[in-house]
Formats: structure tokens, sequence, C-alpha cells
């Protein structure tokens, strides 16, 4: 690998062009009218901005798509018939698009990594998510600043992931620090940003995100018992839940999803695989019409316990990355960090 | 183009023959396209083109791989989509999934099968695994209950599983014509030899469950000889839509949905 390099700020519109011209889609952070969001580069620097603490939407979206249309197929005319049918007139498409996203924070490249090994990496290897991914490269933004919140640091989600980053990037007085950290990013930083970044040999400045709010270690291992989760009382904060499924929505880890078929012409349909969220009434529906999560406190207690001693067992890391979308964008504003920090005890 | 298997796509069965059990439970035997491989317990998801796709445990001997026979109770929309279709008509399927009993493990040893209603369709598979290599087996009892005679299904085939394992057929709410056991599945585990060794394969409502659970521990079995096959709402069947999961650590469809109580005490015991 290479060493560290400095891109100068300005010739980032001149990296975005470059990317834009060698990639099918470049992801970047734009202004938009409601904050700051992810949204396809189309060569508009003016909305570009890498200050930012939190989008609105989460780049995830870009790799799994909350709806994704596993295949189309036709039924033949009336579903009677005579004689047996060898095949059905299945069809589907994996989609590759070679895309970049470009400065996602490190807790985002994080939820990345998790989703990596509950879609790829235990048994059964979901294929939509792979031909996606395999084509993505990804370029963290080392994040200095966080608002009441973040809690990237009590999960240590605030420093890059450096098995599932290609590059990463540091913001400094200098100019924007730079390092490879795959073979695709070093191949980006050598053959396409040559001639715009100059070398540094200075020390890799440490992230300091400095949380307003905090998890401790100790309620993290409780947490990851799972047991004290079930027992804390949720109630006064659930209360004012309006079960919208933002959080869910937003949240960059979650990944429980629903298959339904969807008509689209006379005799044809699609097989679509839809995010579900576990904060609805259907998500634990089950066949005599019992639901499982009947109350609002119990459906935000699985989504807690979900994220921490379900995601630990299973695939040995926290499925929370401490982004703080879930409270930030919730219209009720429900702190999950409030409710563990106050409620979860030994 | 298509090199990658892709694990979300179906193959197509049709329906061969249809029985009926009950008003609303019938039995379709499907001829699949390609021979699967399975072991009792394990679910196949049954896709209703232009409806959607359900899991349902496979109800036939693992011994036969081209044909599989899977018993649908009118519930919903899908499974009101199969009861419309008709022999000849189309279905997909994909899977097997799930664990499904150790076949290999269960040898030599006392078996003791409790079941209500279409529970019994879960472990119909393992019975006509038992019925095929009686032999490989000890004591054999299957308990089945439901309220009504009217309810019962497998009508057909009492006569041949009472010829070789002891069958109890009981009814919570019998009419006065009724010449068999009477009241719950509960009542006759007393009539059954329990020693160390014995196996107790559970399946029913979540509260049928419960109870038996709780009166079999009462009797000094171990939770780990207790084997119960839990329903969720599956929708992949692989554990990659996270949907079926029961507490931290377990997905029914790739854990399950053949569980030890030991595995699932708290699951099964809270419906009481």
């Amino acid at each position: 690998m290479t060493g560290t390099h400095i891109i100068l700020e300005d010739k980032l519109e001149h990296v975005l062009a470059r990317l834009s011209r060698e990639y099918d889609r470049v992801i970047v952070p734009q202004k938009t009218r409601n904050g700051v969001a992810f949204k396809e580069y189309h060569g508009d620097y003016s909305k570009v901005t890498l200050d930012y603490i939190r989008t609105i939407n989460n780049p995830v979206l870009y790799i799994k798509p909350a709806e994704i249309t596993l295949y189309t197929y036709t039924i033949p005319e009336g579903i009677m018939l005579k004689e047996p049918i060898k095949a059905f007139n299945i069809d589907y498409e994996i989609p590759r698009i070679r895309q970049v996203l470009f400065a996602i924070h490190p807790c985002d490249a994080h939820a990345i990594r998790y989703l990596d090994i509950a879609l790829t990496g235990k048994g059964v290897v979901d294929p939509y998510y792979k031909a996606m991914r395999d084509n993505t490269v990804i370029i963290v933004l080392e994040c200095n600043k966080s608002d009441e919140y973040c809690f990237c640091e009590s999960l240590g989600t605030h420093e890059t992931p450096e098995d599932t980053a290609d590059i990463k990037l540091a913001k400094t007085e200098k100019g924007i620090l730079a390092k490879p950290l795959s073979d695709t990013g070093e191949r980006i930083i050598k053959e396409l940003l040559s001639d715009i970044i100059v070398e540094y040999d200075g020390e890799w400045p440490k992230p300091k995100p400095g949380n307003k709010i905090k998890i401790p270690e100790w309620k993290l291992k409780l947490l990851e018992k799972g047991e004290p989760v079930d027992k804390a009382s949720a109630e006064k904060y659930v209360e004012k839940c309006v079960l919208c499924e933002t959080c869910t929505n937003l949240c960059p880890t979650c990944f429980c999803s629903d298959i339904v078929h969807v008509p689209i012409g006379i005799n044809k349909f699609k097989a679509v695989k839809r995010k579900a969220s576990c904060q609805s009434r259907y998500y634990s529906m089950i066949a005599v019409e019992k639901v499982l999560l009947e109350r609002k406190e119990l459906r935000f207690k699985w989504r807690i316990l979900h994220k921490y001693a379900f995601s630990k067992r299973m695939y040995g890391i926290y499925g929370c990355v401490g982004c703080g979308r879930c409270t930030a964008l919730c219209p009720s504003k429900i702190s999950i960090v409030e409710f563990i920090n106050k409620e979860i005890e030994g | 183009m298509q090199t990658v298997r892709n694990p979300y796509i179906p193959k197509p069965a049709h329906i061969e023959s249809i029985r009926y059990e009950t008003i609303d439970i019938r039995t379709y035997t499907l001829h699949l396209s390609e021979p699967i491989e399975f072991t009792p317990g394990q679910f196949v998801e049954v896709l209703v083109p232009g409806l959607g796709e359900i899991p349902i445990s496979i109800a036939s001997s693992p011994l036969v791989r081209n044909r599989i026979e899977i018993t649908v109770q009118r519930r919903g929309m899908v499974t009101t989509g199969i009861f419309n279709m008709g022999v000849g008509g189309i279905l997909g399927i994909r899977g097997p999934y799930g664990k499904g009993v150790p076949l290999k493990e269960i040898k030599d040893k006392n078996i003791v099968i409790i079941a209500t209603g279409i529970g019994i369709a879960a472990w119909r598979s393992l019975i006509l695994y038992i019925l095929e290599r009686r032999n490989e087996f000890k004591d054999v009892t299957v308990i089945y209950g439901t309220r009504y005679p009217e309810d019962l299904i497998y009508r057909y085939e009492y006569d041949y599983w009472s010829s070789k394992i002891n069958l109890i057929v009981t009814l919570s709410r019998p009419p006065e014509t009724w010449k068999g056991y009477k009241g719950r599945v509960t009542k006759y585990i007393d009539k059954v030899k329990i020693d160390e060794e014995t196996l107790f394969f559970v399946c029913g409502s979540p509260v049928v469950m419960a109870s038996v659970a709780k009166e079999l521990i009462s009797r000094g079995v171990k939770p780990d000889k207790i084997l119960v096959s839990l329903e969720r709402h599956m929708k992949c069947g692989m554990g990659l839509c996270a949907r079926c999961m029961i507490k931290p650590g377990y997905f029914v469809c790739r854990d399950g949905p053949v569980f030890t109580l030991s595995q699932v005490k708290e699951e099964i015991l809270g419906e009481l």
C-alpha cells in the first residue's frame, strides 16, 4: 500500500468528476431543503458538502435498497394445466451498478461491515446484496464532530473499519488526507488522482468526535445478555411513540425484510423483497393471527434486543453503530441511549 | 448468464392429488421438478403464483424424494390460493429449509409424539419414517388430540399406524357416540413408560405446547429430550430476512423449526 496523500480542498471537484467518469454513479453528501442527504452526483458541486454530522438518509440504501425485485414471472393462461409444466417463466436480473459511496462516516461504514457479515458471511449468500457490494467502492470520511445524539465512541464505531473501507479521508487544515486501504483504493489514488494529490508523511490524526452522550462499557455487557432488557420497563419512553417506523427505516443496519408478490400486468407478477419494520403489527404475526409483539413497549425492546444481544451472539458484533438517526429523526425524540442508561440494571 | 445459484428462485411443482382431511384442511401431493432431500421436521416455502409464499412443513416420508405432501389449513390469502387450485395446478417450491430431526441420533430410543390439531402434520414425516424403519426404534407412541371427531386428520392412516406403533387418539369435546379416548393429550402422558432415553416430540398450538412441556418436566423429563416444532412467519427460509428471530441468537428458519425445549424454554412456557 502506498502511504498517505493530501487532496487539496479546491481539487475536490476534480476528484468527483473523475470518479463519476470512471463509475456508473457517485453518491455524495449534498445539501437539500431538509438537511444533508446522500444523493447521486450530477456535477453540481455547489451542493456538495463534507461538513455534516448526520445525513437524513443512510448511504447503505444504495447497496441494499429498501425494495429489490427478486424476480418476475408470468403464469400461463389459467393456472390449471392438464400437463405438468417443466419450468416456471421466471426471469431475474441481479443489478450490478459500479458505484462509489463518497465521504460516508465511519459509523455507516461499520453498518456496511455488519451487513457483509449478516448477508454474505454466514451460510447462505444473498446474491442481490453481494453483487451490489462487490461493485461498490467505499470512501470513508473520518468525523470530528458530534451532536447530542451521536454515541459512536461508546461502540468503537468512530474509527474507520479498515477491512471494509477502500480509502479513508480526514479533514485537516492542510487539506484532505487520503489513505488507501484496499487494492481498489490504491488503484484510484495512483491512477485516477495521481496529478492532483501530493504525498504526506505526517501522522494520521485520530478521529475525535467528542460525543456528548455515552453508554458505559458495563451497560453494553448487560445488553449483550438480553435478559436485563426484557426485565426493564420502557413504558414511559414509548408513550409518545406514533409507530411511524422512522427508526427502523433510517437505521443503516436494519435488514429485516418481507417478500411480497405484486401484479405488474396481466398474468405477470414480480416478487419483491422489502424492508420490514419490527414496529409494525404485521411483523410478528403468526398463522393463528396471534401478534407476538402486541404492545409498543415489546416492539421497542425487540429493536434493542436485535441490535445488541442478538447481533453480538449471531455475528460477533453489535448491530447498532451509534449513528443516532433513530433518535435525532424520531418525531417524538425517543432516545434508546436514555432508556439504556436509565433503565437497564444488572 | 445465470451462473450464480440464486436461492430465491422457486422450482415448479404440480399438484398430483388432493385429499380432503377436514372442512378447512387438505393434504396436497406435489410432484417436484427436481428431487429434494430432507429430514422430518424441515419445511419448504410454497409459492402460489401471484399471491405469495408461505412456509409449510413437509408431511411425507423422507424416503420419497421426488414427491412431497403438504397439509394445509385454509387461513389467509396464500392458503386460500392453494385451496382454489385443483389437480394439475402449479406451485413453486423452495427448500427444504431448517434443521429437522437428527435421524441418526434418535435410533434405538423410545419415541413419544404428542400433537394436537394440524400440529400432527409437522411430525407425520417422522411417523412415516418410523413406520418404514420400525425395527430401528424401541417403543413408539403417538398421542394425538383434537376437539371434535371431524377435526381429526389422516384418519385413513390410523389403522396402518396402530398396526406398528401405539396410537392414542383423544377428543377433548367428544360426542356421545365416541368410543375412543376422551380428554386432553396431557391426560395420557402417564400411559407412556418414561425412561431416561425417551424422546418427546411436541407440536400444537402455543398453549398446548406449554402445558405438555410443563407436564413432562414435572415428571422428570429433561428439557433436552423434548423436541418442539415452532411456527413463525418465515419469509426467506435462509436467515437473510431476520423475520423469524425468536430470541437472541435463534432464527426459527435456520436453527429450527425443531428445537429442544432447553433452547426455547422461556418462549414455550411463557405462554402459560
